[in-house]
């Protein structure tokens, strides 16, 4: 796709109408058709276009909603009470309702991504222009898989993207717009609109990465990206330290630019948390990178940051609060989170520093990404020699036993923790002199202070479990930068035995942080299918707990697994925005390997990846409105998604049922005949309990109709090997996924051959699996 | 009662075990979903004793995906690994012949959740499966059970569920 605007101004034109003057003629984009594709079905859809194949997925992977809030009171016909059949004023049922919330979350989450899109891209033209070029690497040709398959373009400059978000916005305030009372009312119609956003939402996401990965810098499909720093413990404490939050990277950036540009590089700490820091570490890979989410405070209240810099997205929002208790500068930077703070974008640099570094304010507003970088390395600078009294750590180990003799054991610290922590009985241990039940909550904390919120003695509950060990002092690891996308030599490697299940499957772990047992489970689940050499992703906040646990030797696990898209391959595509890589990679095979068309071919490529490819998602701690948007593109794409016991709270599971067989049968493309296939992907969004039975639920969740029986053998042996593991037994659904005596394991053939007659198992056919009559090649 | 009660109806406290016992009588084909909590130790026993026994005088099925699977299988046949979203899903489906197929539950008893999760599939349950009660017997009031026990110290739930066994025996 190319676009030129076109002005023509004539003082004077002789023409058969006659004599023209002081014409001017704007035409705002002429488009040159590049694309040697063809167009397919489905260019930029409405909400209704997709709405089939949306209907074919939830018919199978039904709802089970869990209403969080059973009343209803988004308009002045309530408060309703939907609860028990009942329904609103308006005549939404309960079911609808909760459908409806999960559109709005989504809407926001997808929203929160386009719109952090649309700043990047403004400012990566202003600073870049806006005919600078697409370019991910030389392996790739696809350089955008999301974006031709959903709009039909192929992007070939920065100006292109901007057309691709126009198409986003369009979209969303339509499916914003149904959520208004007195617009739609059936439920599986807001899950089908549900999809639409996710699938908008990995658009969004696309362009903001490619659009930074192409101008910024960052690595291009590296396999190799560099190995950065990762941990509270790898900041060097003598020199002034700057902490950067959020989500969008420009102003870290611009910090970066701003000590290379003074030959500072090196004098001064820069570190981040949340995606920004992968960003900025993925800018340059000096930067280092703290921790997730739950790290905001921790690391705060260590004292070390002397500069705090927020953007937007998954700040925690008092976070300026945190900053004065320990005489910080806080630097807000983004329209979105304003924080009440004066803006000082228009004033000269030397007198917001002069400002901040006398006292006269203790935070500021600046939209300059280029002034922050000036103001936050200035203010570091000098006023990191004024705070070592702050730098020592929140609170020492005889405070923490002080402190804690003031409980007043009333439990509403147990009560209010989202994780049930034991916490009133480990301070109460913690009064004794033994800190250790204290310091043993440390990785199941999130550091959301609702404990402290509640507690009648006012104790720094969430500084006492922080300081009760150095386990946060000593955290010192390795993560591999973000790479970005998948390269197409990559895919055509590795396409065939995904497809035919020679590679068990691709599993990605992605998301938040609201971990129910602590980041060791993420890890170890990664683990697990990197040694079992299964494909392992990872992104966002899930991709830095995977590099915050060691082995014996010491090494993290980007240091003992290669970062290439390969079995056994441990891969950080980046950050949050980097989510559509992954989905990408899903496409790229449809289209790189078995060359099914790909320009606005929705259905077939989601009916190829649904059928063919192996890849799970796993959020394991998903938080956030964002997350649950990503979830839903993955989902319209036939990949399932499965989260932790507080994923629970995002109210509704798509659950298929393994135990009626009518919901299985997929048309044979050969025959046109209709074909049990087995309940293969099971469900495409569900919450499990604890990391023992996702596991098993992730080798499940990877097979696929399609398997050949190699792979399907292959893939049964991961999945009884794992349920054998845990729970000690054969898994008693194992019947339903063997097809032909040729996918069973081999060195499991008596036992799986005696419980098979048992169960009256019979062979059945491979079929080659669509959902869409249209593919059928030849009917009987 | 603290909870967090998410509508105008809440679970009937359970104060004292006989009115469990009562219940649980009187309840009609019994599901005990029991998750990851019940591998817990309580000062006496093992939460896994009372959970097993409770099961066997009331004849009901026990589905888990806890890795306590194993252990409850050396004591009782009558145990599914099943996730609690899959069982619960299929709960509400008031056509479902239930894990040993011979016909649909009328109660089922939820012990050894986190607390939250257990509260969205007890309401998804409340709003979605009306034909069957549920009962909650886990240590924190769950205000969308049809009943629960109220919020109570590590001590006072194990002599609750002491005496509910004892009670259930006689």
């Amino acid at each position: 796709m190319s676009r030129k605007d076109l002005y023509v101004k004539l003082r004077e034109a002789t023409t058969t109408l006659g004599v023209l003057r002081d014409v001017e003629i704007s035409i705002d984009r002429v488009i040159y058709e590049e694309f040697e594709e063809p167009m397919g079905p489905t260019p930029t859809p409405s909400i209704r276009v997709l709405r089939n194949w949306d209907h074919i997925l939830l018919k199978r992977y039904r709802p089970f909603y869990m209403p969080f809030c059973e009343l209803c009171c988004l308009c002045t016909f309530g408060k309703c009470d939907l609860s028990m059949g009942k329904r609103g004023a308006c005549g939404l049922d309960m079911a609808s309702q909760q459908s409806r919330i999960v559109l709005l979350a989504c809407c926001i989450g997808a929203s929160t991504h386009t719109s952090h899109a649309k700043h990047l891209i403004e400012y990566l033209i202003e600073r870049y222009g806006r005919d600078s070029p697409i370019d991910l690497s030389e392996g790739i040709g696809v350089e955008a898989p999301i974006t031709r398959l959903v709009t039909g373009m192929k992007p070939r400059t920065l100006r292109d993207l901007e057309d691709v978000l126009s198409y986003v916005d369009n979209q969303l305030i339509h499916l914003l717009a149904s959520t208004h009372t007195g617009q739609e009312g059936d439920a599986l119609d807001f899950e089908s609109k549900v999809l639409h956003t996710g699938m908008l939402d990995h658009l969004a996401m696309e362009v903001a990465d490619i659009a930074q990965i192409s101008v910024m810098g960052f690595p291009k499909s590296d396999p190799d990206a560099p190995l950065v720093d990762l941990g509270f413990g790898t900041v060097d404490r003598s020199k002034p330290v700057i902490m950067v939050v959020g989500h969008n990277v420009p102003s870290a950036a611009s910090i970066v630019d701003y000590l290379i540009e003074n030959g500072l590089l090196g004098q001064v700490e820069v570190t981040g948390l949340c995606c920004t820091a992968h960003d900025a570490a993925r800018y340059n890979p000096r930067t280092k990178i703290i921790g997730p989410i739950s790290w905001q405070v921790r690391y705060i209240r260590s004292g070390l940051p002397d500069v705090v810099v927020v953007d937007e997205q998954c700040i925690r929002t008092n976070l300026i609060d945190e900053a004065r208790k320990v005489g910080a500068v806080f630097i807000a930077t983004s329209e979105k989170n304003c924080q009440g703070l004066r803006d000082r974008t228009e004033d000269p640099a030397d007198e917001i520093v002069k400002d901040l570094i006398g006292g006269r304010e203790d935070g500021v507003l600046i939209f300059d990404p280029e002034k922050v970088g000036e103001v936050a390395v200035r203010v570091a600078m000098t006023l990191a020699s004024k705070r070592r009294k702050y730098k020592e750590g929140a609170i020492s180990k005889d405070a923490i036993v002080e402190q804690a003799k003031r409980c007043v054991k009333c439990m509403e610290c147990l009560r209010t923790c989202p994780n049930n922590l034991p916490i009133m009985d480990a301070v109460n241990a913690a009064a004794k002199g033994d800190l250790s039940l204290l310091s043993s909550l440390y990785d199941q904390c999130i550091g959301c202070l609702k404990c402290e919120g509640v507690c009648r003695a006012k104790l720094p509950i969430h500084s006492m479990i922080v300081w009760a060990d150095d386990v946060f002092e000593r955290e010192t690891f390795k993560i591999r930068s973000g790479r970005g996308a998948i390269r197409d030599t990559e895919i055509r490697a590795v396409g065939g035995p995904i497809v035919f299940g020679e590679i068990p499957g691709v599993v990605a772990f992605v998301g938040c942080a609201n971990y129910a047992y602590g980041g060791r489970d993420v890890y170890e689940m990664a683990e697990e299918f990197a040694k079992r050499r299964y494909i392992v992703l990872a992104s966002g906040c899930a991709a830095m707990t995977l590099g915050m646990y060691k082995d014996e030797e010491g090494k993290t696990i980007y240091e003992r697994f290669p970062g290439s898209f390969d079995a056994g391959g441990v891969i950080n595509v980046g950050s949050c925005i980097s989510n559509p890589h992954i989905a990408g990679a899903a496409i790229k095979i449809a289209n790189i390997f078995a060359r099914r068309p790909l320009r606005a071919n929705y259905e077939e490529i989601a009916d190829y990846v649904l059928n063919r490819v192996g890849a799970v998602g796993v959020a394991w701690g998903a938080m956030s409105q964002k997350a649950a948007s990503i979830a839903s593109g993955f989902w319209r794409l036939g990949i399932p998604v499965i989260v932790g016991p507080h994923g629970s709270k995002y109210r509704r599971a798509l659950l298929g049922r393994s135990d009626r067989e009518e919901d299985w049968f997929v048309y044979d493309a050969r025959t046109g005949e209709k074909v049990y296939c087995g309940p293969a992907p099971e469900h495409l969004f569900y919450m499990a309990e604890g990391k023992e039975e996702a596991i098993v639920m992730i080798a499940k969740l990877c097979m696929r109709p399609n398997d050949t029986t190699k792979g399907r053998a292959i893939k049964l042996s991961h999945y009884i090997d794992l349920y054998r593991k845990f729970y000690d037994a054969l898994p008693e659904d194992v019947h339903l996924f063997v097809r032909t005596m040729a996918d069973i394991p081999i060195t499991m053939k008596d036992e799986i051959l005696a419980f098979l007659k048992e169960k009256g198992w019979r062979e059945k056919t491979i079929p080659d699996p669509t959902l869409l009559p249209r593919l059928i090649r030849r009917r009987e | 009662m603290k909870a967090e009660v998410p509508g105008t109806r809440k679970a009937t406290v359970i104060e004292k075990p006989e009115l469990a016992v009562e219940l649980l009588k009187q309840a009609g084909r019994i599901l005990v979903i029991t998750g990851d909590g019940v591998s817990m130790d309580l000062p006496k026993r093992p939460l896994l004793d009372y959970v097993v026994e409770i099961s066997e005088i009331l004849n009901a099925h026990i589905a888990t995906s806890s890795t306590a699977y194993a252990k409850i299988r050396k004591r009782l046949s009558t145990v599914t690994w099943t996730p609690p979203m899959e069982v619960s899903h299929r709960a509400a489906d008031p056509e479902w012949m239930g894990l040993d197929g011979k016909g649909p539950y009328k109660t089922v008893v939820f012990i050894g959740f986190p607390y939250y999760m257990e509260w969205l599939i007890l309401t998804g349950l409340k709003n979605f499966a009306q034909h069957i009660k549920t009962i909650s017997l886990d240590r924190f009031y769950q205000p969308n059970a049809s009943w629960s026990l109220r919020n109570m110290s590590a001590n006072e739930w194990e002599q609750f569920l002491e005496t509910l066994v004892d009670k259930l025996k006689t």
